[in-house]
């Protein structure tokens, strides 16, 4: 029943994937992740991600060339409330063209150390709002996981390897979309505080009622926190 | 099946937090022929029937290497020095394994120092001889063994939440505390 239920989801997807009305974007995604202490338990994060686009269209189809995506600038205000529990809030912008789109974040974060890797959920949920639309609802929910490549925890001067995969529920007006994450990477620690990760981020939306469309991005992610 | 089920519910349910401690130390695998001789005779004395796992330690006290493995559900962790002579052998434990008596004297130290506590890792610390060592990991009655227990213990206190290491005799006296300081987690949280 198990691996009937897996087969049916693998054959959905691919199903989905290979349909030549399906859509795909392949892209870069450099992130800088800047963390400042602020006291005992409060923190401040700020976001800078770029989404340059290399490629997009449907299989089948002639794609278009290299073209700006988007740029997202995001400060959000954390507090830990234990040595693995963090509550964050805060806002994005979003510069699409001539346009800023508004974004009201809200996230519960929890990390727990087994003894040989780190497992960490986010529970999240954003507000969007775009000139002209209705505002959209998200409500996400991710793991991660970080495996050290060498020993059982990752000291510095090592290497990890991290796996992403998350859930995002998007409402709006009568609409629902489902967008399913898996990011695997490969991530080097300088020091703590001072780490650098790249690897795939593959993405899938829009494949409930639709085609749908699958987006890879390259991912560069440097995380430096004071 | 059962059993990844059982695995995704206790990573996604489960309050089985354990702790990185605040390393000035860096450990990484090594393979079996970096370890010295003295040590790997004294592991395979041992007669595991599962795969040893060997670390090297480097600390600001020095170096030294660790043989880690699973046996019958149990948790073994072997520390040898450089030149392979044992110097300690650790093993998880569950609370209710430890005498009451020692049991009770932890707990009425940890409730002077916290409002609110839970114990989080529980080892038993074995030191002694070569051959006492040996029998003590074989099961048999090792009469020369010096017993502590290092407890994992999150509290809270007047300063709010803090996690400790503590080093405990095998009457319950503390001997050792340390303040456990988390690695940074900026890249699960965001």
């Amino acid at each position: 029943m198990d691996k009937c239920c897996w087969l049916f989801l693998g054959m959905l997807f691919l199903s989905s994937a290979l349909s030549a009305q399906h859509r795909y974007r392949i892209g870069l995604l450099p992130q800088v992740n800047l963390n400042v202490k602020l006291g005992d338990r409060w923190r401040l994060n700020s976001k800078v991600e770029m989404r340059p686009l290399l490629t997009a269209g449907r299989f089948g189809e002639a794609a278009d060339g290299w073209q700006y995506g988007l740029t997202d600038l995001a400060l959000l205000g954390a507090v830990k409330l234990s040595a693995q529990q963090t509550l964050s809030g805060g806002y994005l912008a979003r510069f699409v063209g001539q346009e800023i789109h508004h974004r009201t974040i809200q996230q519960f974060s929890l990390v727990n150390r087994f003894p040989s890797f780190r497992f960490g959920q986010r529970f999240a949920a954003d507000q969007t709002f775009v000139p002209d639309e209705a505002m959209a609802l998200r409500l996400r929910y991710r793991l991660s996981f970080e495996f050290p490549l060498n020993g059982e925890s990752v000291d510095p001067g090592e290497a990890y390897l991290k796996l992403n995969h998350e859930y995002l529920n998007s409402f709006q007006e009568q609409e629902y979309d489902l967008e399913i994450r898996i990011a695997p990477s490969i991530g080097l620690v300088f020091t703590d505080r001072n780490k650098l990760e790249t690897g795939l981020d593959y993405r899938l939306d829009g494949f409930l009622d639709a085609p749908g469309r699958s987006t890879i991005w390259w991912s560069v992610a440097w995380y430096r926190a004071w | 099946m059962k059993r990844s089920y059982y695995l995704l519910c206790s990573l996604l349910l489960g309050p089985l937090v354990s702790v990185a401690q605040d390393k000035y130390e860096r450990e990484y695998r090594v393979p079996m022929e970096a370890v010295p001789v003295m040590a790997r005779s004294f592991v395979d004395s041992c007669q595991f029937e599962r795969r040893v796992r060997w670390y090297r330690e480097e600390s600001i006290d020095g170096h030294s290497f660790e043989a880690k493995v699973k046996e019958q559900g149990r948790r073994y962790s072997i520390e040898f020095d450089t030149l392979g002579q044992i110097q300690d052998v650790e093993l998880l434990s569950r609370w209710n394994e430890l005498p009451a008596l020692s049991r009770s004297a932890m707990e009425e130290q940890l409730g002077t120092l916290f409002n609110r506590f839970r114990l989080k890792r529980i080892q038993q610390q074995w030191t002694g001889t070569r051959i006492v060592l040996l029998q003590a990991i074989r099961g048999q009655v090792a009469a020369g063994i010096e017993l502590r227990y290092e407890l994992v213990v999150r509290g809270r206190g007047t300063d709010g939440v803090q996690w400790y290491e503590f080093l405990f005799s095998a009457s319950g006296q503390e001997e050792r505390r340390s303040a456990i300081v988390f690695r940074n987690t900026d890249n699960l949280d965001y």
